[in-house]
């Protein structure tokens, strides 16, 4: 895999995963399908972000939230995963820290949850299938804000 | 779109392929579950989440035509899940069908071309699952149809109230209380954001925390419904400057332009709104022309589409009922053939599967990091070891010199002695001298011989441990590559579906013992063996309901497949409760084809096994589904290259049980080790049934053909220096005679030297080598000599060749001499 230190960087442009003060945006990634957890890897590691952790449901992706918290600035959150889906993992995270910046992902034809999630606290959503360009946007734009 | 599709990113490809077919095994296992348990839920969501899954997937991947058709899927999967269409054979049906496009558009993909097939036929079957459930689907679409120009005209009188809102500004401005700013925030949405319809509740998400939302137009409740709004404004209080809220509310591709305007205390309305207005109303007016235009041709294309649906159900009801049963008479032969057709890919799928991956569970691979470990501490103990036995070799030389030294002083001083003794010193005084000045000697060596005993157990103990922790590490990487047999016995659920539907039997398959671990090169070849056995005993096995009533058993036959572990072999048993096998007429065929001599006597387990035999086929009728020339030979021949055995044994009237044998690994067997001439040659322990020690006058002739009597038997001697031109000296006292078999044939080798038993790592033998008849590959063997493994069923084939062909020499000989 391509990664930032194999190339010069020729145009100084500053990583979008990387802070003013150098350390990098923490992300963890809550997804139960493996493919798209490495997408989102490969798209998050390449701009300098940081994933500091991985789970496979809802349950999991809560219990690692807990665990990180505070070392955690941002969770890219499924919806459809297996034993506690995103929506209500999402709850269970906003309920433990108000401010997490938690981002869904959501495949097409989900609305509805995703206008829950949003109304819970989620700072935005990105739609599947991934692209990088928007993820990154929705991503830094959530930190920004 | 996404640019992480470029030819480096293989590994994101390959991670998606594997999701794939473990999402289409969820799915196909779901959906047989969903058959016999319609009412399952766990199932069903299972189902739609895989499905889901998988679509996003395929359109991450670019790969539309999966990501369209699993879209269709989803569709009638999602109203399954809510109950609106109730699971039946025919949805059964039409679901694994679309299992079996997705399959076959999948594996064109990873051949790197895009499936040709027309889908639409099934597609359509989809959509009549949900259409067909609610016949008045037509006037549903209708119904919809009217309700989004309804939506749409209320838009237009939401951009009117917003407009004239003079009335309800001031109720807003009663209930933010006095002297409070009123923002109205008016936001445009992209429509061409994938999910147009959210971006109302995002911007109201953000508007939220930044300040109190007075009210909304459209209303809280219309945003939240499933309907796109292009503008939206949201009224609200608080703190916020106007630019934060710009900025804050502007989505990027959510948001086209945000623009806040402020409601000022007092009756008379602002400029700006003023301003506003008379544009909106002149949009209002295009806006209502532009609906009316869109109502009356969605009602009228509504009305042609429900035509057409009518016509076509009509059509497809025409042409159904006096086809109904032709239809059908046509529609089987096609699945037969995609049985086949799928057994043809079975058989292709190893060889696409070159560079597969393989998932190991975590702690495997910590158990032999461990281990590792502990290889490298016992390096470190060998290293002190071979110190020790410098440090004892630079003692011994020390001690050595001066043990020479001391010797030459002694023999030196000998003359001086014996002058003493002559000059009358007495005997007993010369003694104690020479104890005193040479004592030494005997003990001199005393030290070293104590370190070296000790250097020699430490490497003794160290040397076992290395021998530990190798066969630990040999059986943690074996275990690597050990898979659940779950993973070929879970295909034969739908197997037996589909063929007991074919067949018109009704059978229950169970399995039993799919945790059993095997190597996943063995479980690879083992799929094709397994199919065909299971295939044989449904067809020619378990008979048709009819016959089993006569029978007086129950309708539902039963099959069950069993995995086990025996020793470091494992065994897989396939049980039936059908007719069983009929040993006359086995031996009648067997007598017929020429395989055995009418004379012959045979157990019936040896008469069972005949059906194993090449060109052995007892189903009168020959079907699609086994009997097709190629018959449970093949079966015996895959099984016997994983070095395993097949077997059966039968009950007429009550079932039979197929029994095959195959070791736990294909990389490490027993060999018995032998010499012919100066080449060394590995037996597999499996094949090898005796060995014996004979004089050559024990060798009998039978037709120019050596044999061996062992016991009651005769067996047929092969010479091995013979087959493979190895220089030898063939007059001897003794020969050694490894009889080697396997199924029901015999055969004796006769070789120089039997050496032993041992651990032989196979290594496949390459290119131009791999034709070597009877050879299955190398093994280096202790101290690195390179022996020759040798393949029992090929040599014995090779033999009977060899046999078959003097015989036919010898008849044409003996016909010509009539």
């Amino acid at each position: 895999m391509r990664t930032k230190g194999d190339f010069p960087n020729i145009n100084e442009r500053k990583a979008e995963g990387v802070r003013e003060d150098g350390a990098p945006y923490r992300v963890l990634v809550v997804d139960d399908s493996m493919f798209v957890t490495k997408q989102i890897q490969q798209i998050l590691t390449s701009e300098g972000f940081e994933v500091v952790g991985v789970a496979v449901d809802g349950a999991e992706g809560v219990e690692k939230y807990k665990e990180l918290h505070p070392n955690v600035d941002l969770v890219t959150m499924d919806i459809t995963m297996p034993k506690m889906d995103g929506v209500s993992a999402l709850e269970k995270i906003i309920e433990f820290d108000k401010n997490a910046v938690v981002i869904m992902i959501s495949a097409l034809g989900k609305q509805d949850l995703v206008k829950q999630s949003l109304m819970i606290g989620a700072k935005n959503y990105i739609v599947k299938p991934l692209d990088r360009k928007k993820v990154l946007e929705r991503i830094v734009s959530s930190l920004n804000r | 779109m996404s640019d992480y599709l470029d030819p480096n990113n293989e590994e994101l490809l390959k991670d998606f392929y594997v999701e794939a077919e473990m999402q289409l095994e969820s799915l196909e296992r779901n959906i047989l579950v969903l058959e016999s348990d319609s009412s399952n839920e766990d199932a069903i969501d299972e189902i739609f989440r895989a499905a889901h899954t998988l679509k996003g997937a395929a359109a991450t991947v670019q790969m539309t035509e999966l990501a369209e058709f699993t879209h269709v899927v989803e569709d009638a999967l999602d109203e399954i899940r809510g109950g609106k269409i109730k699971v039946d054979g025919h949805t059964v049906d039409v679901l694994l069908e679309s299992l079996d496009i997705i399959k076959s558009m999948l594996e064109s993909r990873s051949e790197g071309t895009v499936y040709g097939g027309d889908v639409s036929g099934i597609k359509e079957q989809l959509r009549a699952l949900f259409e067909g459930d609610e016949k008045n689907k037509s006037v549903l679409s209708k119904a919809t149809a009217k309700k989004l120009p309804v939506t749409k005209v209320q838009e237009g009188a939401n951009s009117e109230t917003f407009l004239v809102s003079e009335y309800e500004i001031l109720e807003l401005r009663e209930a933010a209380g006095p002297d409070v700013e009123i923002l109205a925030v008016r936001v445009k949405f992209n429509p061409d954001n994938p999910m147009n319809t959210v971006g109302g509740i995002q911007v109201f998400a953000i508007l939220k925390s930044l300040g109190t939302i007075l009210k909304t137009e459209p209303e809280f409740e219309k945003l939240y419904e499933d309907t796109f709004f292009p503008e939206v404004v949201y009224f609200l209080t608080g703190e916020s400057t106007k630019e934060g809220i710009e900025e804050k509310a502007f989505i990027s591709d959510v948001t086209l332009e945000v623009e806040v305007l402020q409601l000022v205390l007092g009756n008379e309305p602002t400029l700006p709104e003023v301003a506003t207005n008379k544009t909106g109303i002149q949009a209002e007016e295009s806006i209502d022309d532009l609906v009316a235009s869109i109502t009356s041709e969605i009602e009228e294309k509504g009305k042609e589409a429900s035509v057409d649906l009518k016509d076509l159900e009509k059509a497809t009801q025409t042409m159904g009922d006096p086809l109904g049963p032709a239809g059908r008479k046509v529609e089987d032969p096609p699945e037969e053939k995609k049985i086949i057709e799928e057994r043809s890919e079975g058989t292709k799928k190893p060889q696409n599967s070159g560079g597969s991956v393989l998932r190991v569970e975590s702690k495997r691979i910590d158990d032999l990091l461990n281990l590792v470990s502990e290889t490298v501490i016992n390096k470190a103990t060998f290293n002190q070891v071979s110190n020790q036995f410098t440090e004892n070799m630079n003692q011994l030389s020390q001690i050595q010199s001066s043990y020479r030294q001391l010797v030459k002083e002694l023999f030196d001083s000998l003359p001086d002695y014996m002058e003493k003794i002559e000059r009358g010193v007495s005997v007993k005084d010369v003694k104690k001298e020479i104890t005193e000045g040479y004592g030494e000697l005997l003990t001199i060596f005393d030290g070293v011989q104590s370190s070296f005993k000790g250097s020699i157990n430490k490497f003794r103990s160290t040397a076992q441990n290395l021998g530990r922790i190798t066969s630990e590490l040999q059986e943690g990487v074996m275990r690597i590559r050990m898979v659940p047999i779950a993973q070929i016995f879970s295909r034969f659920p739908r197997l037996v579906r589909d063929l007991s539907k074919s067949l018109d039997k009704q059978i229950k398959l169970s399995i039993e013992g799919e945790d059993t671990e095997l190597d996943k090169s063995v479980i690879e070849d083992l799929l094709d063996p397994l199919i065909h056995c299971v295939r044989n005993s449904l067809d020619h096995g378990i008979e048709s309901p009819k016959e089993r009533t006569a029978a007086g058993k129950p309708i539902e036959g039963t099959l069950l497949l069993k995995a086990s572990n025996e020793g470091n072999m494992i065994l897989i048993e396939i049980f039936d409760d059908g007719k069983g096998i009929d040993v006359d007429k086995v031996k009648q065929k067997a007598i017929e084809r020429g395989i055995i001599h009418p004379n012959k006597l045979l157990t019936d387990v040896e008469a069972y096994n005949l059906i194993f035999e090449p060109g052995f086929s007892t189903a009168a009728q020959v079907t699609n589904i086994s009997g097709r020339g190629v018959g449970l030979d093949v079966v015996r021949k895959q099984i016997e290259k994983l070095n395993g055995s097949v077997s059966v044994v039968s009950t007429p009237g009550k079932g039979s049980r197929f029994t095959i044998k195959i070791p736990l690994t294909l990389a490490i067997i027993q060999g018995l080790l032998v010499r012919v001439g100066q080449e060394l040659y590995a037996i597999p322990i499996t094949a090898v049934l005796d060995s014996h020690r004979i004089k050559p006058q024990e060798i009998r002739r039978i037709d120019n053909y050596e044999v061996f009597n062992v016991r009651e038997d005769v067996v047929s001697l092969m010479r091995l220096d013979r087959i493979f031109n190895i220089p030898t000296e063939e007059k001897r006292e003794h020969y050694f005679v490894v009889i080697v078999g396997s199924g029901e044939k015999k055969m004796g080798l006769i070789v120089d030297q039997l050496i032993g038993e041992e651990d032989v790592v196979i290594k496949p033998l390459r290119d131009h080598y791999t034709n070597a008849p009877g050879i299955a590959g190398a093994n280096i063997t202790g101290d690195g000599t390179v022996s020759l493994i040798i393949d029992v069923s090929q040599l014995l084939e090779l033999g009977q060749k060899q046999e078959r062909e003097a015989r036919s020499k010898r008849e044409e000989t003996s016909s010509r001499k009539y």
